[in-house]
């Protein structure tokens, strides 16, 4: 029996009130009385909070000087020396045969980021935590070891794995207390890159650096085609200001209006990404968002790009691409052909918008610098780069599923919110502010406004438009082998529309079209964004029995109560 | 009439810059789109300025074009778009012109000649930028013919409209059209 909302929400909640014995009111006291007022010395925060950086060309709107999220800070390890901690470790490979097993601890690390040393959580002291390697259809075991003082639990996210493992607390485990351990037993059914991540307050833990890949190899070694080397990109940002990141809330996450943007962007945690390559190199990318919110447009300095795969399988078709789009929790395998000698910047590469003055403007943040050599690469793969493959088992797997693609879908969801108590001037502006929204929200344009907006005020609701049913209430129950095509409407008709990454747990969709539009060239997901104002018709094959989860994969929305289960028998 | 006049006097101004090659036109009922979202179609406003259109009525919608990532932009972030238009009472172009069709960026800082609508036809073209305008004008055919496409329009503006995207303008003004009435162009009603 799938839970309420308000119950999930609960449960999810729980133990984070214990966690308040983190904050140290001295210390926080102390944190106020030093900080940076110098972007804003009108703001008097209070309590412990402390005003995002902002944009001064964004002006601060009357009536919210001194205003403060409704909910109190919280700041994992406040008061404690970050030097008492050890310093965690870059990700380390981890090969695992089948019924191998690993210890994982979730721990407090010290961390460096942008110059602030910090104190954050990791997977096994690593930063992000260890890159698990597993052959297709093995079983790999992950023995958890709780460590911080917050309760958590892991989702193996993409993965159609046994539903007893699926890491959702109060759906299908006990939370893991601090203290406490679990032990998950992973199937590995599809090749690919997946992730790991806690489904306990993932707005701080996730962003604390609680995140890892999977990935499951294929026993076909041309799977993807040859490429001359790897490279994993964890794609990540954190907000921060002078003094170090910005608390999170304590009861409930900040930033519900449009999710928690960061101000420093990563890859694989660190802010200098580099890599060095040689000419003539193609470099096979598995990259994997684990921001909170912010959806990137990655782009390789105009070097040869062509996506291979994302989330669940290969593409039917290898594409030639400018850019890599990828929302919060999507995964994309992208080849690049690295040409010609000197510095390529890899970058985010964005139109981001200014709300007060009505424009869009370019913004680009280099995500990683890629030095390629004089020297030619030994084994010269540019012939095997300018052929784009295509993946006959992949079509023909679809080709059984074809026969649902036209018919009218089985269920409808829209996504909306509603929001309740804001301070008025959010009210006022916002009304004003969403005369039109740009589809995916690629920054944080209104970091004061957002910052202020917590799940207490906030409520995103995907709305069963069958029934009426909302969020937890939604009650969709199918059985095995069920084939099912459910459309998502992203009306802009809201206080405040934004892109949502929609997520399936334990199973596998296409989206079959967007807008209308049928899609050429399908791949199997587990996340797809639906831009605002757009429709997406998913497909999804009930394949795994249990209880499952649907949710929004903006860590701020999801916690805003987007999320529903679904049951699948058999 | 003065709106018109405004208009032209700005892309006077502008001159002859020649368009950046981000729009391209599909003209001829092309297969598109029956149900694109209603929130990005714009409604296509005549002029009144040629004999014949007084009671032309069309619209805009736009649609993103195909990508792997479902929503597709370009490598430097602005979104790609399918813009379809669609008329009802477009007549047969007047003295054996021909009605072009042009996307522009809102500020008609750059200009693309998308290519001619027939009567009764529908209308497809591809742009690259996230606020802009779809025009008709009425051209002759000879000034059509050019290599790589005509820079600018020279007719008469029949029917234009502005992506919704160009609503976005209301915490500072209206920018380089701050003459200009929204509600008159068709984007004043709200969301």
């Amino acid at each position: 029996m799938a839970a309420g909302a308000e119950g999930m929400r609960a449960r999810l909640m729980c133990g984070i009130a214990a966690s308040a014995l983190l904050l140290a009111p001295a210390a926080v006291r102390a944190q106020m009385d030093g900080m940076d007022h110098s972007a804003h010395m009108h703001m008097e925060m209070s309590g412990g909070w402390r005003m995002p950086p902002m944009d001064m060309e964004m002006p601060m709107l009357p009536g919210l000087d001194g205003v403060v999220p409704v909910v109190e800070p919280f700041m994992p390890g406040m008061g404690m020396d970050p030097a008492t901690l050890p310093e965690a470790r870059p990700s380390e490979l981890v090969p695992m045969a089948d019924g191998d097993t690993l210890a994982m601890s979730v721990s407090m690390v010290r961390r460096t980021i942008n110059g602030h040393e910090m104190v954050m959580f990791g997977y096994d002291g690593q930063y992000p935590g260890p890159l698990i390697q597993a052959p297709q259809g093995s079983t790999v075991v992950v023995r958890v070891v709780n460590e911080i003082q917050m309760p958590t639990t892991i989702h193996w996210h993409g993965i159609r794995i046994d539903n007893r493992f699926d890491g959702v607390p109060g759906l299908t485990q006990d939370p893991i207390g601090p203290g406490e351990s679990f032990v998950y037993e992973i199937d590995v059914p599809d090749a690919g890159m997946y992730w790991y991540h806690p489904h306990v307050r993932e707005d701080v833990q996730q962003d604390l650096g609680l995140f890892g890949n999977l990935l499951v190899t294929s026993p076909d070694p041309d799977y993807y085609g040859p490429a001359n080397r790897e490279e994993v990109f964890v794609l990540d940002d954190m907000l921060m200001d002078a003094q170090g990141a910005i608390p999170w809330g304590l009861d409930a996450p900040t930033h519900a209006l449009m999710g928690r943007f960061g101000n420093v962007l990563m890859v694989n945690g660190v802010t200098d990404h580099q890599l060095e390559v040689e000419r003539g190199e193609v470099v096979r990318f598995y990259l994997t968002n684990v921001a909170n919110s912010r959806t990137f447009n990655v782009t390789f300095g105009g070097a040869a790009v062509k996506v291979v795969a994302s989330d669940v399988s290969r593409y039917e078709r290898e594409q030639r691409v400018e850019s890599v789009i990828i929302a919060p929790a999507e995964r994309y395998v992208v080849d690049v052909h690295f040409e010609e000698a000197g510095e390529v910047v890899i970058a985010n590469s964005i139109q981001a918008v200014n709300h007060f003055r009505g424009t869009f403007y370019s913004k680009v943040d280099t995500l990683s610098r890629v030095t390629v050599q004089e020297r030619a690469v030994a084994d010269d793969l540019s012939a095997e780069f300018a052929t784009l493959r295509e993946h006959d088992d992949v079509q023909a797997e679809i080709d059984a599923f074809r026969e649902h693609f036209d018919r009218e879908p089985d269920h409808h969801l829209v996504t909306t919110l509603r929001v309740r108590d804001l301070p008025l001037p959010i009210v006022q502006s916002m009304e004003m502010d969403t005369l039109y929204v740009p589809p995916i929200e690629w920054n944080d344009a209104m970091p004061m406004m957002n910052w202020l907006s917590t799940a207490e005020q906030v409520e995103w609701i995907l709305r069963d438009t069958d029934t009426g049913a909302e969020n937890g209430d939604i009650q969709w129950d199918f059985e095995v082998g069920d084939v099912v095509k459910v459309r998502v409407f992203n009306t802009p008709d809201s206080f405040h529309p934004m892109n949502h990454p929609i997520h399936v747990h334990g199973q596998r969709f296409l989206v079959l079209s967007m807008d209308g539009v049928e899609n050429p060239n399908l791949v199997w997901k587990d996340t797809a964004i639906v831009p605002v104002g757009s429709t997406m018709d998913i497909l999804i094959e009930m394949s795994n029995p249990g209880d499952w989860m649907l949710h929004c994969h903006i860590a701020e929305h999801m916690h805003s109560g987007m999320m529903f289960n679904f049951s699948v028998g058999g | 009439m003065t709106r018109l006049a405004g208009l032209f006097a700005l892309v006077l101004l502008l001159g002859s810059h020649p368009g950046r090659a981000v729009a391209a036109g599909a003209g001829g009922g092309t297969c598109w789109n029956p149900e694109p979202p209603e929130y990005y179609t714009f409604e296509m406003v005549t002029t009144k300025n040629v004999p014949g259109t007084a009671r032309l009525r069309g619209s805009a919608a736009v649609t993103f074009v195909h990508s792997p990532f479902g929503v597709s932009v370009s490598a430097d972030g602005s979104y790609t778009y399918d813009v379809h238009l669609e008329f009802e009472g477009l007549p047969t172009a007047p003295r054996g012109g021909a009605w072009a069709v042009w996307l522009t960026k809102s500020d008609l800082s750059e200009v693309s000649y998308a290519g001619v609508i027939e009567p009764g036809e529908a209308f497809s073209g591809r742009v690259g930028w996230n606020k802009f305008l779809a025009i008709v004008t009425l051209e002759d055919p000879a000034d059509l013919a050019v290599e790589g496409g005509p820079a600018r329009w020279r007719g008469p503006v029949v029917t234009r409209g502005m992506s919704r995207s160009g609503m976005m303008h209301t915490m500072a003004g209206h920018g380089p059209l701050q003459q200009e009435n929204c509600a008159a162009w068709g984007y004043g009603r709200g969301g």
